[in-house]
Order: C-alpha cells, then structure tokens, then sequence
C-alpha cells in the first residue's frame, strides 16, 4: 500500500512537475494569457437574461473593443468547446464606431481595451441598460460605471466589479464570483 | 460458589433458562447491531466526507479559476465548523497547494501533489481525494483528512444504548421468569409437600391433590392421587384386619389370663412352688399380650375415626389417684421413691376419666420400665385455662432422635420396639389427649430422666361450681 502510493507520487511528481513549471513561467510572461482565461470563465459565473439571447442554442458573443491584446488567445480557448450548451463567437471591433453601436450591444461580454479610455463615457452610454458583461483593464473602470475591471497586481489579477452596474445589465452573478471580486470602497 | 446446575431448585432451573435464553439472545443481537455498525461506517463516513468535500469543492471553484488564494483559504477554512476533519489542503490544477487547514502560517505536512481521486482509512484516520470539477474542466484537488472519532463515539453510544435495553429487558425477563416459574413450580411444590407428608407418615390419605391441567405435573398429580387411593384401600384394609384379629383374640386371651389368675388363687388345688413361677411368668406375658391387644384396637379404632369421648367434670386429684392405684407397689418394690405434688389443688377439669387415666397409666408405666433408681413424681399444676398432670422420672431418658418420632405410631416397627412392647401407648396416648381438647408433651434429657406433661381444659361452666 505504502509502496504503491510512494510509486504514485513519483510518478505523478515526474509526470505533473515539468507542467506546472512550465505553466508558471508562461504566466509570468504573458499576463493577458490568464485575462483570455478570465473572460471565457465569466460565461460560467454570470448568467443573462434570456432576452439576451435570440434562442437556446445561439451563442455567447464576446466581443474586444479597440486595440486588441490576446491575438489568437480568445479563439484558442474557446473554439470548439461548449459553455452552457452554447458556442463562443469572438467578435473584434476595431476603435469605436458610433455605427457600431448595436453590434457593440449584442455582445455578451465585452472587453474596452486600453485605447479606448478617453472614449470610455460615451461607449457605457450606448451600452446603458444592455445585458453586457463589460471587461476592461482600465483603472477604475467600475468607477466609471463598467462592471468588472481587471487590476495587475504583482504577478496576480484582481477583480473589480460594480455590483449596481451589473443589476442595471441585468447580470446574474454567482455567489461563488462576488467572493473573488473585489468592489471600490472595499479596501 | 462451587454451585451444580443439577441440584438447583426447579424453580432457580426455570428462571436461570429463562433469563439466560433471553440475554443470549439480546447479547447476540447486541453484537449484530455493533458489528453492523462498525462494517457501515466506513460507507457512510465515505458519503459523508465525499458531500462535504463536494460542497467546499463547488465553492471553491471561483477561487480556483480566478486564482483568488485568499478566498479559497477562507472557503477551506470553513471546515472549522467540522470537528472531525484534522486537515484539508486545496490544490490547484497544475498541483500546487493554494489553500490549507488548520491555518498554522505553513502547509501542513502533506503531500506536496495530489494522488489520484479516492478515499483511504485506517483504524484512526481516513483521507479523501476529490476533484473539484467545473463542467468537465478538473480545477483542482481537495485532500481532507478526518478522524474516526465518529465511529468511535457512535460505536459507544450504540454501545450504551444496548447495554441499557440490556439491563431493563434482563429485568423484565427476570420479572417475567419469576412469574412464570410460580405457575410451573407451585402445583409442583404441593405434590412434593403431600408426597413428604405420606412418606413422613403424617399425611391424611383421604385427601387428593388439585389437578390442574394435562401438563406432566397434572399428570404427576393424576398418577399421584391413583397411589394415595391404592394406598387408602391397603390401609383400610389393614385396619380391618388389625380390628377383625384383635376382636378374635381379646376374648381368648382374657379367657386364658382368667383361668392363670384362677390357678394362682388356688382354685386348682395347692400349687408346688415351681408351677406357681411358671404361672407367674405366664400371667406375666398375658397381660403384656392384653394391654397389646387392646391398643391395638385403640390404634384401630382412632384410625378409623369411631372412638367416643365422654368428658365429665373431675378433680385432677381423682385422676391421678386412679392412676397410681396400680403401680404404688410395683414402684417401692423396684425401690424407687413415689413423690405426689400439687394433689390439693382445688379445680375441676372437663375430661374422659377412663382415657385420661388409662394414659397416665400408660406413662407411669414407661417412667418405671426406665428408671432403675431415685424416684417418680407425679405432680398437679394449675396453669390457668389448663392443668397440667407431669409424670416426672429419674430414668435413663431420651435422645433428640428419640424425641422425633415419639408420638407416632412408626416407632412399632423401629429396633426397640421389643423392649417398650408395641410401644403405641404414647401414640394412643396423644391421640386421646387431643380428642379432648389437650395434648402430651416430653422434655427430656439422655441419661437424667424424662418428664412428660399431660394438659387437660379446665372445667370452665357454671355446672362445677357446687359439686
């Protein structure tokens, strides 16, 4: 018995170590690697309204809006997989396009990148009252009415999240996801 | 404590069956209960661990996907509220601790990677791996580790609560039993006392026992009664017989000691000296075969139940004057002293004078057959209802054993029989003592002499006043 655990542990150290090692210093390299993984991991946490969707089977949207950071990261992740019996579409906007106001509303989830700050109050104002998850790295992105922010601190990612703009979208969050979020005023 | 099952009384027998077929059993399902306890636990403690490290799994989810440490720590941590769990450690997916309990600062002593998903024991601890799983996604490994105090407290309180039924069904049965045991024992006990009654010679063998039931002490007391009957008719039949040959030989034989008394008086002629020694010894036997004869027929007849008691108004003094007629030369001529006590005491008992005296006569006669020197006395006592007439000796006395069976009529057939001849006087003495309403009693001492007492009622009515 004892034996036999003691091969196991060998074995699964020989097997398990060069990944995590591997998987520690891609991390500490590419940090948007771990923000792609968050975005595609809001579908779990937070449920939409069904008016967000044109039936059962249509898809997450989530679109990247400005200057897009993850490459081929989002469709990586989620190609091919299901989440919630649905597929994932990326959808990619350029700088933002008054005329793309609908499309931007249609989204799921959508990330404003970095270059979108200045534009940051019109963009969540075309976006007021739709189910979007909105995402973004910007400082103090829930200040200004967006939902969740992503904060690097160190090597880890801390959310912040706008509890009252998520109920004006219409946003279920899970309990399990308020506990790992953090709001302003908190610390 | 040297005690054998075989000698123990019929009813400890019963009660002993009984209490120990019901502790057996209870004792024995006592043990399945335990047993069965201790083989379902570990099931049970499986499903109970696997819940609870499902349920802090699927809280820890959000934890583990936005690698949020702290909160995961504060979700493990929740397993405070769960005595039994010693330690649980958090991994990650890539098999990294990032959560552990009890909070000491530093993971404790585990393994540094998760084993595969399973549950382990032994006889003070059980392990668990479990996943936590998002979907189909495996987000991290949750080791819980708990003691097996559970089991041991629940093996305890089974324990406990078997151990009591225990005791109070052991006192129910106990009580049951002992219930019980009177209904078998009890018919029993009677047939054993009437059989001891018989054998001992004093029981009544008219009476017939009880018979309750088809059970094999009805039938013990069935085939009982058939025996006493048989019994009866042989006795009966005895009695008859005693009575028909008594009847037969009185006549004869006082015929016979007439015609010896006739010769010694010289009615034959003068008598040489050696024929007048034989005819003594004769008249001698005679007697002693007359007086055998006659308390036989008493015996007889007492047995029979036809002996009639005329009881009349006498002094005491009378009685014993009747009494001693016979014997006051027979005494001084053994040498011994004759002592009279008590004679003027002034009161009247109710008594058959003919019994009574024939029994006073019967016990001077035993006192001088056994003392062979100092004196006999007879002495009157008032003692209130009663009065009591004791025949006291300087004698050889009696032993305890004697003492026993005195009274009865057995002592025909005992090894001295030949010595105090058919030795039922006393029987016959007795019985007609309690025909009147008084009885005979002994005191004696082996080697100092005996003093039997004769009690007789006091003439209590108007009617003794004057006379």
């Amino acid at each position: 018995m004892t034996r036999k655990s003691l091969i196991l542990i060998f074995l699964l150290a020989f097997l398990t170590g060069p990944l995590g090692l591997r998987a520690e210093s891609s991390r500490a390299v590419d940090p948007y690697e771990l923000e792609a993984a968050y975005l595609v991991h809001f579908l779990e946490f937070v449920g939409w309204p069904e008016s967000a969707f044109a039936d059962p089977k249509s898809p997450y949207v989530i679109g990247v809006l400005g200057e897009d950071p993850f490459g081929e990261k989002l469709s990586r992740l989620t190609s091919g997989r299901l989440f919630n019996g649905r597929t994932v579409i990326i959808k990619k906007f350029g700088g933002y396009d008054p005329e793309e106001g609908d499309d931007l509303r249609a989204c799921h989830v959508l990330f404003v990148a970095g270059s979108e700050k200045d534009r940051l109050p019109i963009i969540l104002k075309i976006l007021r009252r739709a189910p979007v998850l909105t995402v973004s790295e910007i400082e103090k992105f829930p200040l200004y009415g967006g939902i969740l922010a992503f904060d690097q601190e160190g090597k880890k990612i801390r959310l912040y999240v706008n509890p009252k703009a998520a109920k004006g979208a219409q946003l279920q969050f899970s309990a399990r996801l308020l506990q790992v979020c953090r709001t302003y005023g908190d610390d | 404590m040297a005690w054998n099952f075989k000698d123990l009384a019929l009813k400890r027998k019963i009660f002993l069956i009984a209490v120990a077929s019901s502790t057996l059993s209870l004792a024995l399902a006592s043990c399945l209960i335990l047993l069965n306890e201790r083989l379902t636990f570990p099931g049970i403690l499986e499903k109970q661990l696997l819940n609870l490290a499902t349920l802090v799994g699927d809280n820890c989810t959000a934890a583990l996907t936005f690698n949020d440490e702290k909160t995961a720590q504060e979700v493990v941590s929740t397993l405070h509220n769960n005595p039994h769990i010693l330690e649980a450690v958090l991994y990650d997916n890539r098999g990294r601790v990032v959560a552990w309990f009890p909070q000491t600062g530093t993971p404790p002593a585990v393994p540094a990677r998760p084993l595969r998903e399973g549950i382990w024991m032994d006889r003070d601890k059980a392990w668990l791996y479990h996943y936590v799983l998002a979907g189909p996604e495996r987000l991290g490994t949750l080791y819980l580790v708990s003691d097996m105090q559970e089991m041991n407290s629940r093996l305890l309180n089974t324990a406990m609560a078997t151990g009591v039924v225990l005791v109070v069904s052991l006192l129910l049965s106990a009580l049951v039993a002992d219930r019980l045991q009177r209904r078998v024992t009890e018919p029993l006990q009677q047939v054993v006392e009437k059989m001891k009654g018989i054998a001992m010679g004093e029981g009544n063998l008219s009476e017939r026992l009880e018979v309750d039931g088809r059970d094999e002490i009805g039938q013990v007391a069935e085939s009982f009664n058939t025996f006493v009957h048989k019994l009866q008719t042989v006795d009966e039949m005895k009695q008859n017989l005693i009575s028909v040959v008594s009847h037969q030989l009185k006549t004869p034989v006082a015929e016979i000691n007439g015609y010896i008394e006739n010769m010694l008086d010289g009615l034959s002629g003068e008598l040489a000296p050696r024929q007048r020694r034989y005819l003594e010894e004769m008249r001698e036997i005679g007697l002693e075969n007359y007086r055998m004869i006659c308390d036989l027929l008493s015996v007889s007849k007492i047995e029979r139940g036809v002996i009639a008691i005329t009881a009349k108004e006498v002094p005491p003094r009378r009685l014993v004057e009747l009494a001693i007629r016979d014997y006051e030369t027979s005494i001084r001529r053994k040498g011994l002293k004759l002592v009279l006590e008590g004679l003027d005491l002034d009161v009247r008992v109710l008594a058959d004078q003919d019994k009574t005296v024939e029994t006073l006569r019967n016990l001077m006669n035993n006192s001088l057959k056994f003392t062979d020197q100092g004196s006999i006395t007879v002495r009157v006592l008032d003692q209130g209802a009663e009065v009591a007439l004791e025949v006291e000796d300087t004698g050889l006395g009696m032993s305890p054993t004697t003492l026993e069976s005195l009274f009865t009529k057995n002592r025909v057939l005992g090894a001295e029989a030949s010595r105090a001849g058919a030795g039922l006087g006393l029987f016959i003495a007795k019985r007609f003592m309690k025909l009147q309403g008084g009885d005979v009693t002994v005191t004696s001492r082996l080697g100092k002499g005996s003093c039997f007492r004769v009690t007789i009622p006091k003439a209590t009515g108007q009617e003794g006043m004057g006379t």
